[in-house]
């Protein structure tokens, strides 16, 4: 299959600090890969860089064969990418069908504002739909029960799978996610690798994964890329990264055994 | 007694259609401006030259001043926005876009300088100025309850992730500070032609600081929590007057009493509904969302 994503070359220095140096990889369609390494290796900058917040310093990032490096945000989500954020940044104040509905206006709300001014018959049929429609979202990670209550109240597990909806909600073709487990039991991050197979098959999605959770990892993904130092350290699949020696050394240590 | 009461209440009414453009603008879209002022002196000049030396119609000439305001604000807007100036920066740069206008005003010809534009025949009156707010009320609560104030509430809540859900944050700022502009325009408008007189010392900064005031003590994220305080504001100082030199003290402790008692403002992130106006927020109640979920599942 064709590689959705695809970095060249990717370098971004912060003054003189390197937080990613010619890394180069892919990311095939249909897949999902995680990408793992000690903290500060990088992981998040590639985010930051294939999302547009950040600009790279040199390299290239292709998506479905188009530059996008150095893009503004909204047109490389506009492009079909969408992510999460490993400190959860949700609307905090709105209500979680607002969350939803927010990034629901991305596709599905069409209406001129010249029709919202007056508020005419399909400016409210519309309104009306998109409530239905992100009640549906809710529904996928299992927070329909709750659609009105604030953001900020639900416990942490259930705003990074908030934060996953609203990310679906926009209906990507490539989904980032930051540390979707982070602050998980090992229970509930399993529970969340399911939420992420069965999204990814429901919406036909490629995934790309950072994570710290071990068993995730190397349940979920089928290639994994690991970093270190802003450098790629190795890639393979799950079983040829657990044996690798450098992976090994560096970043897993002696102690690593498969949960 | 009625013709006193009837003053206060349409020069209430004009402060809430001021206020209104800031509740838009930072309420709903976080961004805090000190220069509002200057969009409420271009409205009620651009009116005012129009009808006192030009002889257009009352109504249009609201409309345009409603526009330059709106087109003036762009001049502020496009260059600090697109620098992505927020908070305390953008403030400070819509402070001293505040003052040159004034000084401007002060200098021009058309404008009669600091002796200001006597003689503009009043043609608002409790009845126009009392339709026209119900509608800015309208229009305002339509827009902030559409997709284009909830791209607006998404910035102010996290530009990060606003930006995240494909919003472009240059253009949802820009939008809503035209709107407020606009606004504020059709305020000065009216504030015009009910004095029948203004100069440039009217447009302070301080009276750019009383519409923020009003918005943060009324409650950020309302629409009716700024309407009542812009109200309250309107009347306190005249009930007080009875209290003579003690007046402004107490409007100023009533403000730190709010602000104290509640930080979030009289009705922060809360609306009272009437029906019809404010919308979708927060009504759509469980009743017709459980009806749909049995549907989905």
């Amino acid at each position: 299959m064709a590689n959705i994503l695809e970095t060249k070359n990717l370098t971004k220095f912060f003054g003189g600090i390197v937080a990613c140096n010619d890394l180069s990889f892919n990311v095939e369609e249909g897949t999902i890969k995680g990408l793992i390494g000690p903290n500060g290796a990088g992981k998040t900058t590639i985010f930051n860089l294939v999302t547009g917040v950040y600009k790279p310093t040199g390299g290239e990032i292709l998506f479905q064969g188009q530059p996008i490096g150095g893009r503004q945000p909204d047109y490389v989500v506009k492009a079909g990418i969408t992510r999460t954020f490993q400190n959860i940044r949700l609307f905090k104040n709105l209500s979680l069908l607002e969350n939803i509905v927010i990034a629901l206006d991305l596709k599905n709300t069409d209406y001129h504002i010249f029709g919202a001014l007056v508020r005419g018959l399909a400016v409210r049929r519309k309104e009306k739909d998109l409530r239905r429609k992100a009640l549906e979202f809710l529904d996928i990670v299992g927070l329909a029960d709750r659609p009105h209550d604030r953001a900020d109240s639900l416990p942490y597990g259930l705003q990074r799978k908030l934060e996953i909806a609203r990310a679906l909600a926009l209906e990507p073709r490539l989904l980032l996610l930051d540390e979707p487990a982070a602050g998980m039991n090992p229970e509930e991050s399993l529970g969340l690798a399911d939420l992420v197979r069965k999204v990814k098959v429901q919406f036909d999605l490629t995934v790309l994964l950072i994570e710290h959770h071990m068993d995730v990892v190397m349940e979920l993904c089928d290639h994994i890329v690991v970093m270190n130092f802003g450098e790629k350290l190795a890639e393979g699949t799950p079983d040829e990264i657990q044996n690798h020696p450098a992976v090994l050394e560096a970043y897993l240590g002696e102690d690593y055994q498969r949960a | 007694m009625w013709f006193y009461i009837q003053g206060i209440l349409v020069l209430a009414m004009i402060n809430i259609i001021a206020v209104l453009g800031v509740t838009v603008f930072t309420g709903f879209t976080g961004l805090f401006s000190l220069g509002h002022a200057a969009f409420i002196a271009a409205g009620a000049y651009t009116a005012a030259i129009l009808t006192h030396f030009y002889g257009v119609d009352f109504y249009l000439a609201l409309a345009l001043g409603g526009l330059v305001a709106g087109l003036l604000s762009l001049v502020i807007g496009i260059p600090t926005l697109r620098a992505k100036l927020r908070s305390d920066y953008f403030a400070i740069a819509t402070l001293g876009f505040g003052e040159a206008f004034k000084m401007i005003l002060e200098n021009m010809d058309i404008t009669q300088g600091a002796r200001g534009l006597p003689g503009i025949t009043t043609y608002a009156n409790i009845w126009n100025v009392t339709i026209i707010t119900v509608l800015v009320v309208a229009v305002t609560a339509n827009f902030v309850f559409s997709k284009y104030g909830r791209m607006a509430v998404a910035a102010r809540e996290d530009y990060m992730a606003a930006e995240m859900m494909g919003i472009n944050l240059f253009h949802v700022q820009l939008r809503s500070l035209f709107f407020s502009a606009v606004l504020a325009g059709i305020a000065g408008g009216l504030f015009a032609h009910y004095l029948g007189f203004i100069q440039p010392s009217l447009f302070t900064g301080s009276q750019s600081s009383m519409l923020v005031i009003a918005v943060v003590t009324g409650g950020m994220g309302s629409i009716s929590g700024p309407i009542l305080a812009a109200l309250l504001f309107a009347t306190i100082p005249e009930a007080l007057r009875l209290a003579n030199m003690w007046r402004m003290v107490t409007y100023g402790a009533v403000l730190v009493a709010i602000m104290v008692l509640r930080p979030q403002g009289i009705l922060g992130y809360k609306e009272i509904t009437f029906k019809g106006i404010a919308g979708l927020f927060r009504r759509n109640k469980p009743k017709n969302i459980v009806d749909s979920k049995g549907a989905l599942s």
